[in-house]
């Protein structure tokens, strides 16, 4: 029963069934690295490792790769969710048309973690996903549950515990902060209307159906928290941030026995009243967790998963995903996607789903009883300079912000529009993320950069910086409406990487096969000895003939490839620099051969 | 039917591996950056290798120099259990990470951030020493090792070559007396050389780059180096052989000469991006004022000094058999000749000069260079390859600080 040791890897929850393709996938998230959203295409169109392999060494098949995946593959996310990425990368902008912030109607987070991926067959009936979990799309290292589940939809019936599901799928398009595309909003309300008719089964040792439970999709928050079970005899509670107020949700089914497992700061900002309720609390050890032999290294440090389990009869009911146990959460002022199962809870050493089972299982080994200690209460001047850095924020967010390209003689203006917000002792600093991080400006006198084309972008990353007091930046990146984008700059951004011969001969020599030289290429770049690495050296003419006349003899297909991409570069840049002279010549010697070879 | 339906209640990970692949991924499309942006590497090597040969400033400390051959050593008799050599071979240089970070070794443990995931292993670091100083005996490629791996761990005899008795059937792959490993490599290493280690390094040196700074500083003459932080500043490098101090000299000299070049360059683009982007706030205007400053202090220093003549150089890189290419030669003459011609306070204004950088950049980056390329321009982070030759001083100054701890004790 969900031993430490049962864990998944989140990006094969995407990787389509034998026989199957991913036709879609929607997930939603409170926090985004584009990182993370970079290494989802790996594992989509990606069958196993030895597939990702391939694609790492196979640069233009992975830009294909990628290409298709932002058509496949919509990420909703918290309007402040998303993170500065620690690198600027051209290759971010070509993930806008994936990236979709919303915001929550009760006017709290957007906080689910649903991710739903719809696999398609030629000749079976789609099978659909669903994981939930309290897992962000980010490379945090923390302790996060999911429960993934799978069916196909069945004939004309509802299915009553996939309805909430299917409501939040199908109102999405309602909570983006601009207007999506009608084919994808059309694709949405199709998903939503096949997950009302999927049953999704529970994993094994539960007999339940999952029934799925969404918190906050109404504008008018209820007055009172979401109860898991009205009535139960015991509960252990498992959450990173828990209030009074939250609590009170789970005491009020009248459990005698309460068991909170939480982080160790949470619990001393609790007041004294829940600390005499809720007697049995532990915090997870840190210091116990061995490091993984395997490829799973770097362990988790720190509790993410939210989970309750109550006890009824001799009964066990599981919620897990995204809702702490706090007011927002519960009261709708947060979107929270939890799923239900349940089973019975067993007898000792035995079968069964219950509180007993779980602890036996190894968790109670991650734990340790929490002991209670002083806390400094917070210094009033950081809390009010954090509270100014947020305010900022949100009213950034909710200003007429966007951004204007306009054409120029050779590169665009890209400046923001709109009223920004000003704020006394704080900050703001801006750029675009194809930018790094040290040109970002003040908003005085209208600051605009000029950009190529390819770095243009929808993004924007903020600083908001407090004057006042010694507080952590608030940083994020908004992604917003724009004017006067051109078209085709995502095509446009993915052949700017091929923009010089050296990385053209990277790209050679991948498709040719030179795969080991492509990885040591890599990797070998900070290196002040690395003479390997001037510009102009490193073409040899004749290894290059060689390969290509190998390839021509026993692999002519690769040679099609090479073709398309010198087409395309001699067309796009105009610029035979890009494509070396020698090599133009040698790849006209042996086309010349090939054809002829064809028509003899 | 469709696949058997499926649920599964875990704990779940993004796992490092995953960040890994797609960090790899990224750097496939990284605007790569290079320290020697005006191509001056080769001859700053030139001088490098000629003061210390095999060295490189990838190099942390000296009982790498140990850790290698007692890795492969130990593979060599486990031989037959090996099925994947450099796979094994780099498992157990990580391990060594790990058991460098157990024993209280102090600073300059390759990889302790990187870990498994680590790019670039101590052995390939310092394979160009372990080769150059004979530590491995056939002096040829780590690659070439691997590859003939089985054939020369089965040659090797099972005793060790001061036994009597023994007599080689073959040339051995490591050096007979590299001294045996403490019997906890593995648990907690550290970087303290034994008498014994740091007497067998010394001899390595001695006798295979005899003639150079290196040798001479491992011998007595380096013992009681300071922490000085150029090589010229260190007063034991002005004892040695005048043959020696003769190249030290020569790149003191050099390396004061050529560094208002990317000073002018760094100058140059600040001014480029600042009339280009219409800077608001002013960094660029910054830096320019500040790049100016610099090559003031710059050009007062080098007034001071005799003008540089390049044909020392030149005829040391004949000397060691060096192939300086005609456009390099060139550019450093342009620069020599302009400075001699009209005095190093007249850079920063000089047109030609200015040029001179320009079309240098061209030349190596084609349409990649800064000066044409927008893009390019745009990721300029505000200085790039600024910053005075060390020829590998800091490397090379702590393993011999490694190297003459060994010896006193």
């Amino acid at each position: 029963m969900l031993a430490p040791d049962a864990r998944q890897v989140a990006t094969d929850i995407l990787r389509p069934p034998p026989g199957y393709r991913l036709d879609r996938a929607v997930m939603t998230t409170y926090s985004l690295d584009l990182e993370v959203l970079l290494a989802l295409p790996l594992a989509v169109l990606a069958q196993s490792d030895e597939g990702v392999d391939t694609l790492l060494e196979q640069p233009l098949l992975l830009l294909q790769a990628l290409r298709e995946a932002t058509d496949r593959v919509h990420v909703f996310v918290d309007e402040t969710g998303i993170a500065v990425p620690h690198l600027p990368r051209e290759l971010y902008s070509a993930l806008e048309p994936s990236v979709h912030p919303v915001r929550a109607p009760g006017g709290g987070a957007f906080h689910p973690k649903v991710w739903v991926a719809r696999f398609a067959s030629d000749d079976e009936q789609p099978v659909i996903r669903v994981s939930v979990a309290s897992r962000n799309l980010t490379f945090d290292r923390s302790w996060d549950i999911a429960l993934v589940s799978e069916g196909s939809p069945g004939e004309a019936e509802s299915v009553p515990g996939s309805a909430s599901l299917s409501d939040l799928v199908r109102r999405l398009p309602t909570f983006a902060a601009q207007t999506l595309q009608p084919e994808l909003d059309a694709e949405l309300q199709h998903l939503s209307e096949e997950l009302g008719r999927t049953r999704f089964p529970a994993p094994e040792g539960f007999d339940s159906e999952v029934t799925f439970h969404t918190l906050g999709l109404s504008d008018a928050p209820a007055n009172r928290a979401w109860q898991p079970m009205p009535t139960a005899r015991r509960v252990l509670a498992i959450a990173p941030f828990v209030g009074a107020d939250g609590l009170r949700a789970l005491t009020a089914s009248g459990a005698k026995e309460r068991m909170l497992v939480s982080r160790a700061e949470t619990l001393d900002a609790l007041p004294d009243a829940v600390h005499r309720q809720w007697i049995d609390q532990q915090v997870m050890m840190e210091a116990d967790l061995e490091e993984a032999e395997d490829e799973t290294a770097g362990r988790p440090a720190g509790l993410h998963a939210k989970a309750i389990i109550m006890e009824h009869g001799y009964r066990a009911h599981w919620f897990v995903g995204s809702a702490n146990l706090t007011w927002s959460a519960l009261a709708g002022r947060n979107v929270e996607v939890m799923a239900e199962v349940s089973g019975s809870k067993g007898y000792s050493e035995g079968k069964g789903v219950g509180i007993d089972r779980f602890l036996e299982a190894g968790f109670a080994q991650l734990c340790a009883p929490y002991a209670a200690k002083d806390t400094e209460p917070a210094d009033a001047t950081s809390v009010a300079a954090e509270k100014a850095l947020q305010q900022l924020r949100d009213d950034l967010l909710h200003g007429d912000l966007r951004i204007c390209c306009t054409p120029g003689e050779e590169d665009w203006r890209w400046e923001l529009a709109g009223s920004l917000p000003v704020a006394a002792g704080v900050e703001v600093g801006y750029w675009p993320v194809t930018l790094n991080r040290e040109q970002a400006r003040s908003p005085v006198d209208g600051a605009s950069w000029q950009l190529p084309l390819e770095r243009l972008t929808a993004f924007v990353a903020f600083r908001l910086r407090a004057t006042a007091a010694e507080v952590d930046d608030l940083t994020f990146v908004l992604k917003l409406p724009t004017e006067g984008m051109p078209d085709g700059r995502s095509d446009r951004v993915l052949r700017m990487i091929i923009n010089t011969p050296e990385r053209f001969l990277q790209f050679l020599r991948a498709l040719l096969g030179g795969l080991e030289g492509l990885m040591e290429w890599a990797g070998g770049e900070d290196d002040e000895d690395g003479q390997g690495q001037h510009w102009g050296s490193g073409f040899d003419a004749d290894t290059l003939l060689e390969d290509l006349l190998r390839a021509a003899s026993r692999d002519p297909e690769r040679l099609e490839a090479v073709r398309s991409v010198i087409e395309d570069l001699t067309e796009v840049s105009g610029d035979a620099a890009v494509v070396p002279e020698e090599l133009r010549a040698i790849w006209q010697a042996v086309d010349q051969a090939l054809e002829g070879r064809a028509t003899r | 039917m469709p696949t058997a339906p499926t649920a599964t209640l875990t704990w779940i990970d993004l796992t490092a591996a995953d960040r890994n692949k797609v960090r790899q991924v990224l750097d496939l499309f990284r605007e790569q950056g290079t320290v020697d942006e005006l191509g001056l590497g080769t001859l700053r090597d030139l001088l490098s290798d000629s003061l210390f040969p095999g060295t490189s400033v990838l190099h942390t400390r000296m009982r790498y120099v140990l850790f290698i051959p007692w890795i492969y050593r130990a593979m060599e008799r486990d031989d037959k259990r090996i099925s994947d050599v450099s796979g094994e071979a780099r498992a157990r240089e990580i391990a060594l990470i790990e058991a460098l970070k157990s024993g209280d070794g102090g600073s300059g443990i390759i990889g302790s951030e990187a870990g498994r995931g680590l790019s670039r292993l101590p052995s390939s670091a310092y394979w160009a020493a372990l080769v150059r100083w004979g530590v491995f005996v056939p002096r040829q490629s780590q690659s070439w090792y691997h590859r003939h791996f089985r054939r020369l761990a089965r040659a090797e005899p099972a005793g060790r070559a001061d036994d009597p008795g023994v007599t080689w059937t073959q040339e051995p792959t490591w050096h007979p007396r590299v001294p045996e490993p403490p019997t906890d490599l593995f648990e907690a290493a550290n970087f303290r050389l034994t008498r014994e280690e740091a007497a067998f390094v010394q001899g390595c040196i001695q006798a295979n780059v005899n003639g150079s700074l290196l040798a001479w500083l491992a011998g007595e003459g380096g013992a009681g180096l300071g922490s000085s932080a150029a090589l010229w500043e260190e007063p034991q490098v002005w004892e040695a052989p005048s043959t020696i101090t003769g190249i030290a000299e020569l790149a003191q000299r050099f390396s004061l000469h050529v560094e208002g070049a990317p000073l002018l360059y760094n100058l140059l683009l600040a001014e480029m991006r600042r009339d280009r982007a219409g800077d608001h706030n002013g960094t660029d205007s910054d830096r320019i004022e500040d790049y100016r400053e610099r090559l003031g202090e710059w050009a007062a220093r080098e007034a001071g000094e005799a003008p540089f003549n390049p044909d020392a150089l030149w005829a040391l890189a004949a000397q060691r058999g060096v192939a300086v290419k005609p456009p390099q030669k060139r550019f450093v003459e342009a620069w020599s000749e302009a400075i001699a011609r009209s005095g190093a306070a007249s850079v920063a204004d000089s047109t030609a000069l200015r040029q001179l950088i320009e079309k240098r950049e061209r030349m190596l980056k084609g349409a990649r260079a800064r000066t044409v390329n927008h893009s390019r321009l745009l990721d300029w982070r505000g200085d790039v390859g600024v910053g005075r030759m060390s020829f590998r001083w800091p490397q090379v100054r702590q393993m011999l600080t490694d190297l003459h701890h060994g010896l006193a004790n």
